[in-house]
């Protein structure tokens, strides 16, 4: 009888969280997802999408209007604007995930080990964390791209160290319940490690807020680094970045506002369906 | 008995719709009755239907549910058809409900006295001034010393047993004519237990209220009710006069169930070979542990001066109320904890001295073969995210135990030692119920081969049947395997089932310290007889069902309580 029941119930977990799956998708959810999906593939594929060179204008003249042949119009040296936003993606994306790795890897490793293990080293890390939340997130970043120099990846990593305190703290307070719970001091019973446990029972019960928060960063990522670029910290001229095109076409506002308005909308588009697509799986996993 | 009901239910069925799915009927075609004056108890395992059934009654099922089929009368009034607003005149006014966990059920942010005049405000029974007034009475009519000072103090103040009361004195605020009691004892310790019993029992016999009785407990049920419900699976199984149902049970489940229930039997373990042999030198030997954490007056939060021993081979039951501290010595025992003086040895360890200075990690290790924790709640004991295989296969990974080719037959051994059919392993700890999870606790802590099993509370989150499975498991384990066990409860039946040996703890001492029967028959401290006599005893099963040669346990225990 207890076998019927208990797989009864398994058969009604199952279905519930296929209805929350469900209830997840909604057309806004959908939108973002496919966002999402074209700026991958501008990322690894972009001569699929455009025929133009993004470094060299050739004869194309200069400063055209948004038109069926250049659908964001071209910039000051005839290079086709829409070219330029699709080779960016790769720098900007692999520039995101790489802020986000650094952020997610440091911020929570020094949370778990804050919430696990307490006492001095919980405070030690608490406090250094403190301090970096205390400095203003630009001012950070500009310091360390000043330190490491300017480059796309060393942007960053910039822009991924304003992130380990976030990081930090969702994993320290997440460790810090599971840590208290009965089945982690029955595998400390079971002749569990300090790391085994860490690894085995800690992490895997404590990392999916974390995850969620990970793809929420991808956004405000992809934003800090424009920043950086269009300040001038990030990737040198001519390579394809998003802010430095923005930066770029900031000169010709006046006259040519596609150039600054267009990226941008689509920077803005990545961003917030980053943020839809976080917000979605951090409702379905909690 | 028809005319003269207060609360009558008539084929009520309720069931539980679920996203797009069929509707699972949570109970079915369910009669019951509650006359003014008289207690009806709603006895069954969790699952059976009785909290859905006390919902209904009080308009509060959740939004999935939805009553299919059936009446509901309280007096004239048909509760089914009543509206929001015709809600608001029965609810509080005409039927008091009394909620199952006093822990969570007041508002932390207002004091006591506050959450009591709630209902007299909302039902403007009475102004500012004559509320306070009213509920001055009111925490006095429930028993509370000071109740001027307990009414501006906040729940955090207030112990579990005396916030009950104060959940009680909100519930007949209005002077309603039912009162609906969901567990309401279930989280008190007996000694507390006994006193809302009591208060209940007064309240109705004064004011003429009837009391609709939700619990699982059937030793309450048969000591205080006048007619019971018995439910499995959503419908009723038996129901009838408390006396006839527990004397003359007319169902196997309800037999089952008296049978399975620890309070209700008097039967004693039969003493092992071993537990009478002199030992000169015991497996366990507990001396002066202490470990205070907190000290007030001549009150202290922790264990002071704790001794006792364990005969290799026996169970030592750890007896208390929740604060004496037995779950302090328990940790201490399994090296969760080190005490601030005293010893711990167990075999040729010290556990007190492994915290202390630094062992080696070799020596903790052997040290945690040796002795393994079994944790109260078995849902929380087991990682959800690791299947049942993994979760026994670490600790064999962890201790070296088998290589890659023997591990899963040692697994698969282990599942079979404790009853549980080997297709289990791939499940995750979610896919199984309450009863399969401690035996899944069980087998994890018995695959390292220890010598010593410490169960903290191990049984107390499990229903009777389960309960007494999980006990005949646990004797028949320690038979083939040779285990020694402390077994630590606030449940005295249960210990008096598996234990050979008992200690009593009480505010972090050591009371009572003896062989199990001895304890029960002539207790020797003051507390210890408060402890057993509290125990709930159905009076008609212990004067017509309890065999003969059982007899000699309760008289002996009054006349000693008589002689003092």
């Amino acid at each position: 009888m207890s076998i019927v029941f208990t797989s009864g119930q398994g058969t009604e977990t199952r279905r519930a969280r296929g209805g929350r799956a469900r209830a997840a998708l909604s057309p806004a959810t959908i939108v973002s997802a496919l966002v999402l999906l074209i700026a991958v593939a501008w990322a690894l594929a972009p001569g699929l999408f455009t025929h133009f060179d993004p470094n060299d204008g050739g004869d194309t003249p200069a400063l055209l209007a948004p038109s069926l042949e250049h659908w964001f119009g071209t910039d000051q040296t005839g290079r086709d604007a829409f070219t330029r936003v699709v080779y960016g993606a790769s720098q900007s994306l692999l520039a995101a995930l790489v802020a986000v790795g650094v952020g997610l890897i440091v911020g929570t490793t020094i949370g778990l080990i804050a919430g696990t293990r307490r006492g001095l080293i919980d405070d030690v890390l608490m406090r250094l964390i403190d301090v970096l939340l205390s400095i203003p997130a630009i001012l950070l970043s500009l310091s360390i791209v000043v330190v490491l120099g300017f480059g796309t990846i060393n942007a960053a990593i910039a822009v991924g160290v304003t992130a380990i305190a976030q990081f930090a703290r969702l994993a320290r307070s997440q460790a810090v319940q599971i840590n208290t719970s009965d089945f982690v001091a029955a595998a400390y019973g079971s002749g569990g490690t300090f790391f085994s446990v860490l690894t085995r029972h800690i992490l895997p019960n404590s990392i999916s807020p974390v995850l969620s928060l990970a793809v929420l960063q991808v956004g405000s990522a992809i934003l800090q680094i424009s920043t950086l670029g269009f300040l001038g910290y990030g990737t040198p001229p001519p390579t394809p970045e998003w802010g430095l095109i923005i930066a770029e076409g900031r000169n010709f506002v006046a006259t040519a506002w596609w150039l600054t308005v267009l990226p941008g909308l689509v920077v803005m588009a990545i961003v917030l369906a980053t943020h839809q697509i976080g917000n979605t799986l951090r409702k379905v996993t909690s | 008995m028809t005319d003269s009901s207060l609360l009558r239910i008539d084929g009520l069925s309720v069931e539980y719709s679920h996203r797009g799915g069929s509707a699972a009927p949570a109970v079915s075609e369910l009669d019951l009755a509650v006359r003014p004056g008289s207690m009806t108890a709603v006895v069954g395992e969790s699952g059976s239907g009785k909290s859905t059934t006390a919902n209904a009654v009080i308009g509060l099922l959740p939004s999935s549910a939805r009553v299919a089929a059936g009446r509901i009368r309280l007096g004239e009034i048909d509760l089914l058809s009543l509206g929001t607003s015709g809600w608001r005149g029965v609810r509080g006014s005409q039927i008091g409900y009394v909620p199952q966990d006093p822990g969570s059920s007041l508002n932390p942010l207002q004091t006591v006295g506050k959450s009591v005049a709630e209902a007299l405000r909302i039902h403007r029974r009475a102004g500012r001034a004559g509320a306070r007034a009213q509920v001055v009475e009111l925490l006095d009519r429930v028993g509370i010393d000071q109740p001027e000072k307990r009414a501006d103090q906040f729940p955090h103040e207030l112990s579990g047993g005396m916030r009950q009361r104060v959940l009680i004195a909100a519930a007949i605020a209005l002077r309603p004519r039912l009162l609906i009691a969901d567990e309401p004892t279930s989280a008190l310790d007996v000694t507390v237990q006994k006193q809302v019993l009591d208060l209940l029992d007064e309240l109705r016999a004064e004011t003429a209220m009837g009391i609709l009785f939700i619990t699982h407990d059937l030793a309450v049920a048969g000591e205080r009710a006048d007619e019971v419900v018995v439910m499995q699976g959503g419908r009723i199984v038996e129901s009838g006069p408390a006396g006839r149902v527990f004397s003359d049970p007319a169902t196997d489940y309800t037999t089952r169930l008296i049978a399975d229930a620890p309070a209700l039997q008097t039967k004693a373990r039969t003493a092992r070979a071993e537990a009478t042999r002199e030992s000169t030198d015991p497996f366990v030997s507990v001396e002066s542990l202490t470990h205070v954490f907190d000290r007030t007056d001549d009150r202290i939060t922790g264990i002071e001066g704790v001794d006792f021993t364990v005969a290799r081979g026996t169970t030592h039951g750890l007896v208390g109320e929740s604060g004496s501290g037995k779950t302090t010595t328990g940790k201490a025992l399994s090296g969760f904890l080190t005490p601030q003086s005293g010893h711990v040895r167990i075999g040729d360890f010290d556990a007190a001295e492994l915290g202390r200075g630094r062992p080696s990690r070799q020596r903790l290790r052997e040290f945690r073969r040796t002795v393994q924790l079994v944790h109260q709640n078995p849902f929380s004991a087991l990682d959800p995210k690791h299947s049942i295989r993994s979760t026994l296969t670490e600790p064999l990974r962890n201790f070296r135990l088998g290589d890659r080719a023997s591990r899963p037959r040692l697994v698969t051994e282990a599942m079979d030692r404790v009853a549980l059919p080997a297709d289990f392993l791939d499940r995750r700890p979610a896919e199984l119920s309450g009863g399969q999870l401690q035996r899944v606790a069980i087998a994890r802590a018995l695959i390292v081969e220890p010598e010593l099993v410490v169960f903290d509370e191990a049984v107390s989150a499990l229903d009777v049947t389960v309960q007494a499975q999980i006990l005949t498991l646990l004797d028949e384990l320690q038979r083939e395997l040779g285990l020694t066990y402390v077994f630590i409860t606030h449940d005295l039946a249960v210990v008096r089932q598996i234990a050979d040996t008992v200690s009593v703890m009480s505010h972090g001492h050591l009371v009572d310290d003896g062989a199990t029967e001895e304890i029960f028959t002539r207790p020797r401290s003051a507390y210890t007889r408060t402890l057993l006599e509290a125990i709930p005893r159905p009076a008609t099963l212990s004067a017509v069902a309890a065999p003969a040669n059982n007899r000699p346990a309760t008289p002996t225990l009054l006349t000693a309580a008589a002689e003092s």
